[in-house]
């Protein structure tokens, strides 16, 4: 009588131990991008021309991350921010397959043994590190230790299934390598991780269930499958992003049909290359020996691949341009962000460097209002003060969209440093937006009844409030180009204008005062003049306060690294 | 002391010319003929450069020495304000030249040129061509032959004088 098979043993072994898989993966990516995020970005802007070392960036992302498709999803995140271009990562994407093989390779070392002593310290660290960096070091030994736990316990609710007759029968559907592959590639895109894929096939494999042609062709169609999350990541994105994702899944797809014919002849070779077990026989070898020789046999097809078309990443680039087209051109609208991508959310670093960018963007428009609202109150026109309006109703919207994604950054786990960048970006969009306001509402305000009071003025008055005015556009300009571009000394700079601009204010006052004794249709422009100057100085102290920012900034380096 | 008076509204100028530039010297006398012919029929100008990192060479956004990722866009500004400055000290007259309207968009550069041109109801549209021959052209065509092939408006094709350069 064959054995009875305890299905609920099974199951929730199986399940368990994928989920265990599965989440253990995830706290580990997690806590490496944390920990990595803000090197992860160096080393992908040192990305050269060269698409050698774009291969070897992707391989190494890779390795560190755990996952091809992470890899490939904060590319697509850096492409559709408008930081990377598809050229750029057509080699990445390459290497990325050469980085996913250390993982496999990790698998097939049975340190079942090590999974219980790597949770209980991971944890002991996580749970009593004083410092944030060091909980995500524990983090990441607890992830590593949950994904060999997980699947010693796939491992061993599987064991049964080696004499169960039914499902050996089933395999038999498996037994084709297109089959096989299939049932690879819809798993993996399902549960979107390869190394998961690979993880079950070495289980499987160490058990004797399925043998290591079965095994190469499931690990082959994982690569098929992984495309699927950086697919989903790319929908909706911009063409560049999209393109990106399809190179991904042009140059999986290519790479399986190649080899997928010599699956006999790849197996042999493995067998062949690979460190065998002699005081065994039979299955029970076949069994011992299998999970690295499908570790072998993955990494053996994954260079070879990249080998293959890195000859070819222009030709690959043109043809994806040519297969899915252009859309057709968007005028970009103003009041939408642009750089705050919720893909990038996941490596806090690279979303906060972008959060700069769309500040960037915010300063424009508010310096753009500063000089129109200043020319329309020294020379009302109704049509430059309604468009000051209008383009303030843009800035409070990418203000709104700023602090949001901030909100976003900061609910997931920060490193202290990037923490404290929150606040400090919240607080640099947050004056641009009073200084918005100020120009919208006070100047705005200002004009009206300017306009309404008549009167005359000064010309020569008017060029030294002109001058004063280019002064504090100059100081808001390089306020914000210190902040984006972390420029203490210019961030100095424009803390030290405050006397300059102080003594151009006096000669103003003074050049005013004898004016006011001579006409009296003069003295209704003289109030407003007064007015404007007062407003104007809250924006000049509104953007000295925005340069304090990234002097905070570089104070908060010097006082943590002293630590 | 002079009375307040309102500035009345700008009128719409003549239609503009689009000079398309990828900042190489090709684009260079493209540039300088489409400034000198705006002179003359007074017209504005666009120079419209295509973001577009080519594929047969990735990294032409890379800033050089920069360890920052900066978007590609700010860097394209850069190369367009450099290629302007060199391209006005060659040419002296290029100083008085009118007001140049700066513009970036991303996507492939033939077909994103005719539409911007349709867009801002271009009169002109002015390119440089590497004068590339036989086999390579034939595989990756130009730029400005699939410009000429498209575009509704005229288009004025400059070849640079100076020998060809290597790409």
């Amino acid at each position: 009588m064959e054995p009875t098979l305890n299905q609920f043993t099974l199951f929730t072994g199986l399940f368990g131990g994928l989920a265990l898989f599965l989440f253990g993966m995830d706290i580990m990516t997690d806590a490496l991008k944390q920990a990595a995020g803000s090197y992860l970005k160096d080393v992908l802007a040192k990305l050269t021309r060269n698409r050698f070392m774009g291969v070897g960036v992707g391989a190494f992302i890779t390795a560190v991350v755990n996952s091809s498709s992470v890899t490939t999803v904060i590319l697509v995140g850096f492409i559709s921010a408008g930081l990377l271009s598809m050229a750029q990562s057509v080699s990445v994407i390459l290497g990325a397959n050469i980085g996913s093989t250390i993982t496999a390779q990790i698998l097939a070392f049975k340190v079942s043994a090590i999974a219980l002593p790597a949770i209980t310290v991971g944890f002991g660290v996580t749970f009593l590190a004083p410092s944030k960096t060091l909980k995500q070091y524990g983090r990441m030994v607890l992830g590593f230790g949950l994904v060999f736990y997980g699947m010693s316990i796939m491992s061993d609710a599987m064991a049964p299934l080696r004499s169960h007759q039914p499902f050996l029968e089933a395999l038999v559907n498996l037994d084709t390598v297109i089959a096989a592959a299939i049932a690879g590639a819809i798993f993996t895109a399902v549960i979107q991780s390869s190394a998961a894929t690979t993880g079950i096939v070495i289980v499987m494999a160490g058990q004797g269930i399925i043998d290591l042609e079965t095994a190469i062709a499931i690990a082959l169609g994982a690569n098929i499958g992984t495309c699927a999350t950086a697919g989903l990541a790319a929908i909706g994105k911009p063409r560049e992003a999209v393109w990106a994702a399809i190179v991904h899944l042009l140059f999986n797809v290519a790479g399986v049909v190649i080899w997928i014919a010599f699956i006999p002849e790849l197996a042999e070779f493995v067998r062949g290359i690979s460190p065998t077990s002699d005081d065994l026989t039979g299955t029970a070898r076949a069994a011992a020996d299998a999970p690295r020789q499908i570790a072998n046999a993955h990494t053996i097809f994954n260079i070879a691949n990249t080998a293959l078309f890195i000859g070819f990443t222009t030709h690959l680039a043109r043809f994806v341009e040519w297969l899915v087209p252009d859309r057709p051109l968007k005028v970009e609208e103003s009041a939408v962000p642009k750089f705050l991508d919720p893909v990038l959310l996941s490596t806090p670093a690279v979303a906060l460097n972008n959060v700069r960018f769309e500040l960037d963007r915010m300063g424009d428009q508010v310096i753009t209002m500063l000089k129109s609202g200043f020319e329309s109150a020294t020379h009302p026109t109704a049509k430059g003060m309604s468009e000051v309006i209008a383009l303030d109703k843009s800035v409070d919207a990418l203000h709104r969209a700023i602090v949001a994604y901030l909100g976003k950054i900061s609910s997931s786990s920060l490193r202290d440093d990037d923490g404290r960048d929150v606040l400090r970006l919240l607080e640099v969009a947050n004056s641009l937006e009073y200084i918005g306001d100020r120009v919208a509402i006070d100047i705005a305000t200002s004009t009206r009844k300017r306009v309404e009071e008549g009167g005359k003025q000064d010309l020569e008055r008017t060029a030294k409030l002109d001058n004063i005015n280019r002064n504090i556009v100059d100081a808001l300009e390089d306020a914000v180009r210190a902040v984006v571009q972390h420029d203490s000394e210019l961030a100095t700079d424009v803390r030290n204008r405050k006397v300059g601009v102080k003594q151009l204010h006096q000669e103003f006052e003074l050049s005013g005062a004898s004016l006011l004794t001579g006409d009296k249709a003069y003295l209704a422009a003289y109030v407003r003049e007064i007015e404007l100057l007062e407003i104007l100085n809250a924006i000049f102290r509104t953007a000295r306060s925005i340069a304090r920012v990234q002097l905070a900034e570089n104070k908060d380096r010097k006082i943590f690294a002293d630590e | 002391m002079d009375d307040m008076t309102d500035i009345s509204f700008k009128t719409k100028g003549a239609e503009p010319i689009l000079i398309a530039v990828d900042f190489s010297s090709d684009s260079e006398a493209a540039f300088i003929w489409g400034v000198k012919q705006a002179a003359l029929i007074s017209a504005p100008i666009i120079v419209l450069h295509v973001v577009h990192d080519p594929a047969e060479k990735p990294g032409f956004y890379n800033k050089l020495g920069q360890s920052a990722l900066l978007p590609l866009e700010e860097v394209a500004l850069e190369k367009m304000e450099a290629f302007i400055q060199m391209a006005s000290k060659a040419y002296a007259e290029l100083d008085n030249a009118p007001i140049i309207d700066k513009k970036f968009v991303a996507g492939l550069p033939a077909g994103r040129i005719i539409e911007v041109a349709d867009h801002e109801n271009a009169q002109l549209i002015v390119i440089g061509t590497r004068g590339r021959s036989g086999l390579s052209n034939l595989l990756l065509g130009s730029v400005a032959t699939h410009v000429l092939q498209g575009s509704k408006v005229p288009v004025v094709v400059v070849k640079s004088d100076q020998p060809k350069q290597p790409d």
